[in-house]
């Protein structure tokens, strides 16, 4: 029953179409994601992708290793005979490029109330670059000081920030970076929630939609097993499906620019300095992965069993694209920002979001936005299988 | 075999579709026929669980069929009016598949699939999609999926809706050679259909049934005759508004028309056979001559 059930999912031409489709944008998203990649060469001439990429490894790993006080006075110092000889402003920035990700260390982690500093790495005292991380805290307490959160929530922030272990080891990561701190991800998950959407939609409908559902109700299973093997047909496409669209990703992008950098943490990336999670970049991807594969989960499983209800594909394809999408745009209202960062689609966006430090306090104690999401639509996807399968078994045949 | 309905009722807000309906069929052909709206296909239906009661029951050797569920599918085989179907799927695999979803072992569904392939004479066609088939191709898809588990109740709603004369034909005769030790219950509006196959024959109208017999007794109830007559062009308007006509043939000499009534209609109408048609449209009345159309 299950391999009858995927072949009327894969039989249909216009699913086979969706999912080229999908296949045409993994790839060419995970091209502009390599292509971001960028190394200046010594005449001011550009390279991008797996060359830059190359150059970029063996000019970074040169600071490979655990970042000390010592390491930071000296790339400093570095840097500023670097600027000094450096004929101009293009030249600086090309001899600099093997310690561009340290210089941003101190722009983004030392300026302090005045904002970002680009040129404050230029000038800054080597021994006062050395206070980074002793800095980090009393800095990251001025700035979360100012914003909206409850004394709860910067208790919880400021334990977090405590948990955050330096020196950090540094080393090449351009490969993660580009694969998670880029848009390109999250822009990915939401067109494949709508693709596959669109390849599940008529799982439960099609026997409506094509009139079958007397024969396949009057059938010995039709009650039963056959609507098991419909809701097991429809998970393992949104499984495979979804996996083998990230994976894809992940290892062309990574596969083009190095694996390197796993094991680093997030905060390497000065974007993610004041990120309130203290995790390396492998385990992000963990987690961005997990978390969309659960917001895929509940928000498919929600369409088919809207479809199931309605008896048409209509609702199976729509309901992805609004709950992934509207959310997005809802959210950029003020006073629906603190609700819409609950609602599912924030799952597609973790790598994107990590850095926001949403934290919300409920029952007087404080979570990180994603301590709460996945574990309530994991929750609430599998509260929808059997759901689904209630609903299916007791339609009626006016 | 035996199913009995008590008191069958359904309704879908104010409109009573089947109404306080009891009767039981054992073993043997049924052909139900009914004109548009009669309650045939919501009858069908509730024999084939789609549709539960609204009160009322359907038992099934004593057994109430909802409440057998499973049981009561697994002897069950269905050929809805609407038949539909996975276009992508060849003759062979939507067999196999309505062969899993009937619990068939894969060995014996193998098996099944290939003697109804063969008995349907799909045998050419195993291999294409079902969206290349012609309408009494599909037709015979369908009954070979009703047949799958070898039913011991076979429903089947309007089964020769669409099919030219020569299929008719033939799909009439593969049910009659279905038909041995099992219960049919067949549906329709073709008169014909049901005179050659059914052992017993049940007219409903306005969702009971007002008659149930075979084909001879059926015709022995009417209380009137059917009468041959010529008349000119230009008296058939009236005699129509008259009489209930079962027929008319336009000739060189004028019109032949085929009248049924309690009295001969004219001096030079002629006392004939009636036959199940004239059964039809005797108790059915103008609601018939719809019907009718496609006989």
């Amino acid at each position: 029953m299950l391999r009858f059930e995927i072949k009327k999912i894969w039989s249909r031409p216009v699913n086979k179409a969706a999912l080229l489709l999908l296949a045409v944008i993994v790839l060419t998203g995970s091209a502009l994601a390599v292509r971001d990649v960028v190394y200046y060469k010594a005449d001011g001439s550009k390279i991008s992708g797996f060359f830059a990429a190359r150059r970029l490894r063996s000019e970074k790993n040169e600071w490979k290793g655990y970042v000390t006080e010592d390491v930071l006075k000296k790339m400093v110092k570095e840097n500023q005979k670097a600027c000094a000889q450096a004929e101009s402003e293009d030249g600086a920035l090309i001899a600099r490029q093997g310690l561009s990700d340290l210089r941003e260390w101190i722009n983004t982690g030392l300026s302090g109330e005045g904002g970002y500093d680009y040129y404050l790495c230029d000038r800054i005292p080597e021994q006062e670059a050395a206070s980074l991380y002793e800095k980090r805290l009393a800095l990251l307490r001025e700035e979360f000081a100012g914003q909206e959160y409850s004394q709860k929530e910067k208790e919880y922030l400021t334990r977090q920030y405590e948990k955050f272990g330096a020196p950090l080891y540094y080393g090449y990561a351009d490969g993660w970076k580009a694969l998670l701190d880029s848009q390109y991800l999250p822009t990915l998950m939401t067109i494949t929630i709508v693709i596959i959407g669109f390849l599940v939609s008529g799982v439960f409908s099609c026997e409506f939609q094509l009139g079958a559902d007397s024969v396949f109700f009057s059938s010995n299973y039709g009650r039963n097993r056959a609507i098991h093997a419909k809701i097991m047909a429809g998970f393992l496409v949104m499984t495979v499906v979804y996996w083998a669209a990230m994976l894809l990703f992940s290892l062309l992008v990574l596969g083009l620019l190095g694996f390197q950098g796993a094991g680093l943490m997030i905060q390497t990336n000065d974007h993610n300095w004041s990120c309130m999670y203290n995790i390396t970049y492998a385990e992000s991807w963990l987690l961005t992965m997990f978390g969309g594969y659960v917001a895929h989960l509940f928000i498919l499983l929600l369409a088919q069993l809207a479809s199931a209800k309605s008896r048409s594909v209509v609702a199976a394809v729509t309901i992805p694209l609004g709950l992934a999408c509207a959310p997005m745009f809802l959210g950029r209202v003020p006073f629906l920002a603190r609700v819409m960062n609950l609602f599912p689609d924030m799952l597609l966006r973790i790598s994107a979001f990590l850095r926001d430090n949403i934290i919300y306090e409920i029952g007087g104690k404080a979570y990180g936005v994603y301590e709460l999401l996945i574990p309530v639509y994991l929750l609430l996807a599998l509260l929808l299988m059997p759901a689904l399968y209630l609903w299916y078994k007791r339609s009626e045949l006016v | 075999m035996e199913l009995r309905m008590k008191n069958l009722t359904k309704e879908f807000g104010g409109f009573t579709a089947v109404d306080h309906l009891n009767f039981t069929m054992e073993n043997g052909v049924y052909g139900l026929l009914g004109v548009n709206g009669a309650g045939k296909t919501t009858l069908m239906k509730m024999l084939c669980t789609l549709l539960s009661p609204t009160s009322g029951e359907i038992t099934c050797n004593g057994q109430e069929i909802l409440g057998m569920g499973a049981d009561y599918r697994r002897i069950l085989g269905y050929l809805p009016q609407e038949f539909g179907f996975y276009p992508e799927f060849t003759v062979q695999d939507y067999l196999s598949y309505i062969a899993a979803i009937k619990g068939l072992r894969p060995m014996v569904a193998k098996r099944r699939v290939r003697e109804l392939i063969e008995k349907t004479g799909l045998k050419k066609a195993a291999k294409k999609k079902m969206k290349k088939l012609s309408g009494g191709m599909k037709r015979r898809a369908g009954i070979a999926q009703a047949m799958l588990n070898n039913p011991r109740i076979l429903v089947l709603d309007e089964p020769t809706a669409g099919l030219d004369p020569n299929e008719r034909i033939r799909f009439r005769n593969l049910i009659s050679e279905l038909a041995e030790d099992r219960l049919v219950l067949l549906s329709t509006h073709i008169v014909s259909d049901v005179e050659y196959i059914a052992n017993q024959i049940l007219l409903m109208r306005d969702g009971r049934i007002v008659l149930a017999g075979e084909a001879q007794e059926l015709i022995d109830s009417m209380e009137e005759g059917v009468w041959s007559l010529y008349a000119q062009k230009n008296e058939v308007s009236r005699l129509m508004k008259k009489y209930k006509v079962s027929n008319l043939k336009t000739g060189h000499d004028g019109v032949e028309l085929r009248i049924i009534a309690g009295k001969k209609p004219a001096q030079d109408a002629v006392l004939c056979d009636a036959n199940l048609e004239d059964v039809f449209l005797y108790y059915f009345g103008e609601k018939a001559g719809e019907e009718n159309a496609e006989i």
